[in-house]
């Protein structure tokens, strides 16, 4: 079932292991990446051998943002095919955040833009010390959309709306402060430091948990509704086409400074 | 002999209603019989239009452990429309607590587990104390929080309660102050005057202002409907008639793991 | 641009600052204060190239919310001119939020009442770390409520209903442990982190700002839109008219405890 950028693996707790594996890249999300991360999330969701499931990624980042080569890719597609690429995202996004499993997400590194959102949509999330965050979208011209409905649910409104706005980084013990991260740990030691959350979380009763979860889901209103989907993804495929976004992209793949950046700022 | 009433109600002349939980000897458990005469009071305090302030606390070592082992025990045997029913009920005293026109105050001397955390985040302003602890227990037993979930997961947002519903860990004043059950933490010989204080700042605000603002804040702020609250009633008397809660429930009451703890687990 | 209590300028980079500047009423609004602050921020909506507003208040204190005989007189005038004037005063809040550019509020000294308000529909909030903040609505008899659709995103039903039923004060790092402020300074250093979050907006692309601001009003809980406001601008409405705000207003300019205190 695993392809090679996403594994998975289930061992005698009967925790399922999803692995983000592109470590080359710092894990970057393209297509590929997306629907196979959904594709394991979904087996998992219906896999009887499977209570808890353990998220993480290879390599010294979780995940940073989307791949470079797949957004210069997207810039020639079509409205409609842009319209599937966000959908795409807004799509994985729902999945892991309504999987019907608990999802412990264990996080080092960069976690940016998409990362954030795949960490926003787990359940328990243990960081190390020097992981850091962002919502890097605007930096770029893009709109963070797709990940908005599940940073909001775990940071709540206002700190998603300021680290959004200014693209700022914050640390792993900002993350805790504000909700996005439960348990800060020391670096190197993410299986020790979760192995008494699984210990804890294997005292529940299995269909317990699961319907603990649909509970929270449903009476905190966070599950993704096909209306505001809509909205987010034509808002994302339509800001992913514009004169802004190419600049951006542009900006990146020139080492330069974008033109929305007033030259008299510019370092030496 | 003569038993003292579960539920004691007193009132000052400035307005203060206080409300105490009598049932120190099991940690201030509730039972059907106390949850009825607890919403039966609040509703009277609640009718009552001298009443500024209501106070809520309990006597004892603990604020509230929750559901009476006993009754949980005899409810064993319920049919699901019993448990549907015992649940509205709880869910009615929630409801109940939370939509009191006038300013409430919980003063949390001490534990609170399960349901008790239902009492305390129902309440406008909670002040406990530094020692005190608190667990959503539920999922160990193969339950789930349902009827207090629309109140806790209010106050805490969706990403604590994700933690600590799913973990029932144990967790102390520190985290409950920093998640939103309690808004102040203090030492125990502080507790009383803190309380004043906040009752004192209530009482501050002209009766009527408070009663429209708090309306307010319920009006734009609150999720909790009655489908909501139908809805989680329903699902706590699912979910206790599957075999997954009885051995859950059961393996408590004989004091041994349930069967889905494995021997050698994590 | 000078409108008598509100000043606004704009630099090179195309930043804006709105200054409320009636300090002997410690910026707090009154009817004119309320029309020039709503008549600058219609300039910057149609202002090309805007980049982000910052909103100050001159003097010792940032805003102590709005002037209490204005409220007063609203309340004791015709329902239809009250709820009128309701209106003028949320569509301050309301043309913040629409603004498509990042709006930055830098306290010092304390926000009260109104002036939790400017500073809980702004985007980011950067405070001296000595600066107090209080709902004091209910101390003087009225009902805080242009506010809500603002606060409730900000602190979350828990701590609205802690801090506006009780009126207390509190500090400023207390206000950043509940996310009524996002940043906390000390004393002399809100322009040095107003730059640093500056060139942080700047950074980034003025049409995804937009869409982002557009897209956290539209995922706003409670919803931002016309049925919200209106409640909340009906309820300051009555909260006025009320008994208890004219005796609030009264007793507090006749300098004596209003009825319901002993």
């Amino acid at each position: 079932m695993s392809s090679d950028v996403v594994l998975c693996q289930i061992d005698d707790n009967s925790i399922g292991t999803i692995t983000i594996n592109r470590p080359d890249v710092r894990n970057a999300y393209n297509a590929e990446l997306l629907e196979a991360l959904t594709d394991a999330v979904d087996a998992f969701a219906v896999d009887e051998t499977v209570r808890i499931i353990r998220l993480r990624g290879n390599g010294s980042h979780f995940q940073a943002g989307a791949d470079i080569k797949w957004l210069q890719a997207n810039a020639s597609l079509s409205p409609e095919e842009n319209l599937s690429v966000s959908a795409l995202t807004t799509n994985t996004m729902k999945r892991l955040n309504e999987c019907v499993k608990p999802i412990v997400a264990l996080v080092q590194g960069g976690c940016y833009g998409g990362g954030m959102g795949i960490v926003a949509s787990a359940d328990i999330v243990i960081a190390e010390q020097s992981a850091e965050f962002a919502i890097t979208e605007a930096r770029w011209g893009l709109v963070a959309g797709p990940i908005l409905p599940q940073v909001i649910g775990a940071i709540g409104l206002q700190h998603t709306r300021r680290y959004a706005l200014s693209v700022e980084r914050f640390s792993a013990d900002r993350a805790h402060d504000i909700g996005l991260v439960h348990q800060v740990c020391e670096d190197g030691n993410l299986d020790e430091a979760a192995a008494p959350l699984f210990s804890l979380l294997l005292r529940a009763g299995p269909d317990a948990l699961q319907a603990t979860k649909a509970l929270i889901l449903d009476v905190t209103g966070i599950r993704l509704s096909d209306r505001v989907a809509d909205w987010i993804v034509e808002q994302n495929s339509k800001q992913r086409q514009s004169k802004e976004a190419a600049e951006g992209l542009g900006s990146f793949l020139d080492s330069r400074m974008p033109h929305w950046y007033p030259e008299d700022r510019y370092d030496g | 002999m003569v038993t003292e009433p579960f539920i004691l109600l007193d009132q000052d002349a400035r307005g203060v209603a206080t409300v105490t939980l009598n049932r120190p000897d099991v940690h201030n458990a509730f039972n059907d019989v106390v949850i009825a005469e607890l919403t039966q009071t609040l509703e009277t305090v609640a009718a009552n239009p001298n009443v500024r302030v209501v106070l809520l606390r309990s006597e004892g070592k603990s604020f509230s452990a929750g559901a009476d082992l006993n009754w949980m025990k005899a409810a064993i045997d319920n049919t699901k429309e019993e448990n549907e029913t015992d649940a509205a009920k709880l869910a009615e005293l929630f409801h109940r607590l939370d939509t009191m026109p006038m300013p409430t105050v919980a003063r949390v001397q001490g534990s609170a587990f399960a349901g008790g955390l239902g009492l305390v985040v129902c309440c406008d302003i909670s002040i406990g104390v530094k020692r005190a602890k608190f667990s959503v227990t539920e999922v160990k037993l193969g339950l789930i929080p349902s009827v207090i979930s629309p109140y806790l997961s209010a106050a805490i947002g969706p990403s604590e309660a994700r933690r600590f519903f799913h973990t029932a860990e144990l967790f102390d004043a520190e985290d409950a102050k920093r998640i939103g059950i309690l808004h102040d933490a203090v030492d125990d010989k502080e507790l009383d005057d803190r309380v004043e204080a906040v009752i004192q700042s209530i009482l501050g605000n002209a009766p009527e202002a408070n009663i429209a603002c708090k309306s307010l804040i319920r009006a734009l702020g609150s999720r909790v409907d009655d489908e909501i609250r139908m809805d989680t009633g329903r699902r706590i008397a699912t979910i206790r008639a599957t075999d997954e809660a009885q051995e859950g429930i059961g393996a408590f009451f004989d004091k041994r793991s349930p069967n889905w703890i494995r021997e050698d687990t994590y | 641009m000078t409108a008598d209590s509100v000043s606004v300028v704009i630099n090179k980079d195309n930043i804006a600052t709105l200054t409320l500047d009636r300090t002997k009423a410690l910026n707090a609004f009154d009817r004119a204060q309320v029309e020039d602050f709503n008549g600058v921020l219609d300039g910057l909506k149609v202002q090309t190239g805007l980049r982000a507003l910052v909103v100050r208040g001159a003097g010792k204190v940032f805003c102590a919310g709005a002037d209490v005989r204005y409220l007063r007189d609203m309340g004791a005038g015709s329902w239809e001119q009250n709820l009128a004037d309701s209106k003028d005063y949320a569509g301050m809040s309301k043309r913040m939020r629409l603004l498509p550019v990042p709006v930055i509020s830098c306290v010092q000294g304390g926000a009260y009442g109104g002036g939790i308000g400017v500073v809980a529909a702004s985007d980011i909030v950067i405070s001296e770390q000595n600066a107090k903040f209080a709902v004091t609505e209910g101390r003087f008899g009225f009902t805080a409520s242009i506010m809500m659709p603002y606060l409730l995103p900000r602190i979350g039903i828990r701590q609205a209903r802690r801090w506006c039923l009780s009126s207390e004060m509190m500090s400023a790092s207390e206000a950043s442990r509940i996310g009524l402020v996002d940043q906390v300074v000390q004393e002399g250093a809100l322009d040095d982190a107003l730059a640093m979050i500056i060139n942080d907006v700047l950074r980034n692309g003025p049409v995804g700002i937009q869409q982002t601001k557009s897209a956290m009003n539209y995922l706003s809980f409670p919803p931002f839109n016309d049925e919200t406001i209106s409640a909340s601008v009906e309820a300051f409405a009555k909260g006025r008219a009320c008994t208890s705000a004219q005796e609030g207003a009264a007793s507090f300019l006749e300098k004596r405890k209003p009825a319901w205190v002993e």
